[in-house]
């Protein structure tokens, strides 16, 4: 049997969005499938008693997603969906790589304090501009604008 | 953290501070509750009692006065020129009229509180989901700017386009860092990028244009030797945004990357978004995706 001691006082369920890892939240109660101690958030209350996301999720009780307000995973799905119909080439001008040895976005990781903002990551060039952009007034915005002919801003966002 | 008092935070419009995550989602939180219930509750009761005291009022002018203005008109003059009666029906009426001009101004000034209402909203709900990979007491740094997006701090720069000017604004009213538990490093950032056309001649005419911006930072963990030059090739393929979203950069460097999309596109965020508009929270959630995959990759070419 499995040995709860090791984890007696906190949460056993991995959970997490980029990775999992182990919850630190204190426990409040135990999974009645798999008995592994579980917090308020990651303990599933079903007629059967407190069960843990995996447990449930291995019950496949409905397409409830239980653990999704701590572990968003539709985003994931979203996530390969778009990274697979991705046209985003590996040459594109928009990916910059730093030279190796070089790395002018870093200050010095090292001498980070925790939490500290790193440096202004506006992505402007200081001007507020940024470069061509779609929603940019422009030239033909300025041609259409002389005869106010009752067109709404919708209409000429199209035209610009 | 010292407490934070949620109603100077409206006040002020702005609101930094550092503190362990859920402390900070706590707050925040308050706030939004705030800002989405309580504040225009107090609205609604507030418009409320304004119309019970104009119907008040009108009822008392039609069967005290039947109506008649002259007959209102001489018996408030006489009691407040005069002095020498009191009228309580004038009285009623002039009290009832005064309450509800200052009632307005209580509306007038609610309303000015509710004008961050969105960016709360984001703001907590970028908060959990960055804190989802956050320790428990791990240390968050928040920087929220509520304030109007067309103040005069935000000019960046004005441009004549035949007879229009343009003002460009930049607002950058969410700034977040702090540290995951696998040692990376994280900011992010969102930005509105604003744009108003006017021409003073002719017609007068006001035309305004905006994009949301948002850049996300990760510093990979100090001393993982993280080569993130290494797979330079395969980076571009690991990038899934929205397709509403337009992907402006993508900075890699030896221990750092820096993903920067904007979008155009009305956004409100969270699973169920606005009818006619797009989930910004999607945008940040698959740019970290995006930035955690390569960062897996470096990872996973160093022990290879």
């Amino acid at each position: 049997m499995q040995d709860l001691d090791n984890f007696e006082g906190n949460c056993q369920e991995k959970s997490g969005f980029l990775f999992k890892h182990l919850c630190d939240r204190p426990s409040v109660d135990r999974c009645v499938v798999c008995a592994k101690c579980v917090c308020d958030f990651h303990g599933h209350q079903t007629p059967m008693g407190t069960q843990c996301a995996i447990c449930l999720r291995s019950r496949d009780i409905g397409s409830e997603t239980p653990n999704d307000s701590i572990y968003p995973t539709a985003y994931h799905s979203r996530y390969h969906h778009y990274q697979s119909t991705n046209s985003f080439q590996n040459n594109d001008p928009r990916v910059t790589i730093s030279e190796p040895g070089v790395d002018p976005s870093d200050d010095s990781a090292s001498n980070l304090g925790d939490g500290d903002f790193t440096e202004d990551i506006a992505p402007d060039d200081g001007d507020g501009n940024f470069g061509n952009d779609p929603a940019d007034f422009t030239e033909g915005d300025s041609e259409a604008f002389q005869d106010d002919s009752g067109n709404d801003f919708e209409t000429d966002m199209g035209a610009s | 953290m010292r407490e934070i008092d949620c109603n100077s935070i409206l006040n002020k419009g702005r609101l930094e501070t550092k503190g362990s995550c859920s402390e900070i989602a706590t707050a925040i939180a308050k706030i939004d509750k705030l800002v989405s219930v309580r504040i225009p509750l107090q609205i609604s009761y507030t418009y409320a009692i304004i119309i019970l005291l104009w119907a008040f009022s009108l009822v008392i002018f039609l069967v005290a006065y039947s109506g008649s203005m002259e007959k209102f008109g001489n018996d408030l003059f006489s009691m407040f020129f005069q002095r020498n009666t009191f009228d309580l029906k004038a009285f009623g009426i002039a009290a009832a009229f005064s309450i509800s001009i200052c009632l307005c101004f209580r509306i007038f000034f609610l309303e000015k509180k509710l004008v961050g209402g969105k960016k709360i909203g984001l703001a907590l709900a970028s908060i959990r989901l960055f804190g989802c990979d956050m320790g428990k007491g791990a240390l968050l740094q928040l920087s929220l700017d509520l304030s109007a997006h067309n103040k005069k701090e935000k000019l960046t720069h004005k441009n004549k386009q035949g007879p229009w000017t343009i003002s460009h604004y930049y607002d950058p009213w969410l700034r977040m860092s702090g540290k995951m538990t696998d040692g990376t490093r994280f900011n992010l950032l969102v930005a509105e990028r604003f744009q108003s056309r006017y021409r003073p001649h002719k017609r007068k005419s006001i035309r305004e244009r905006s994009t949301t911006i948002t850049t996300v930072k990760f510093l990979a963990k100090p001393g993982t030797n993280c080569q993130l030059n290494r797979i330079r090739n395969k980076a571009g393929s690991l990038v899934g945004l929205p397709t509403w979203a337009t992907l402006k950069t993508l900075e890699i460097s030896n221990t750092s990357l820096k993903l920067t999309a904007s979008t155009s596109e009305k956004w409100s965020f969270g699973a169920k978004p606005v009818k006619g508009s797009v989930d910004f929270l999607e945008l940040i959630a698959l740019a970290m995706l995006s930035l955690y995959e390569i960062l897996n990759l470096a990872n996973q070419k160093r022990n290879a």
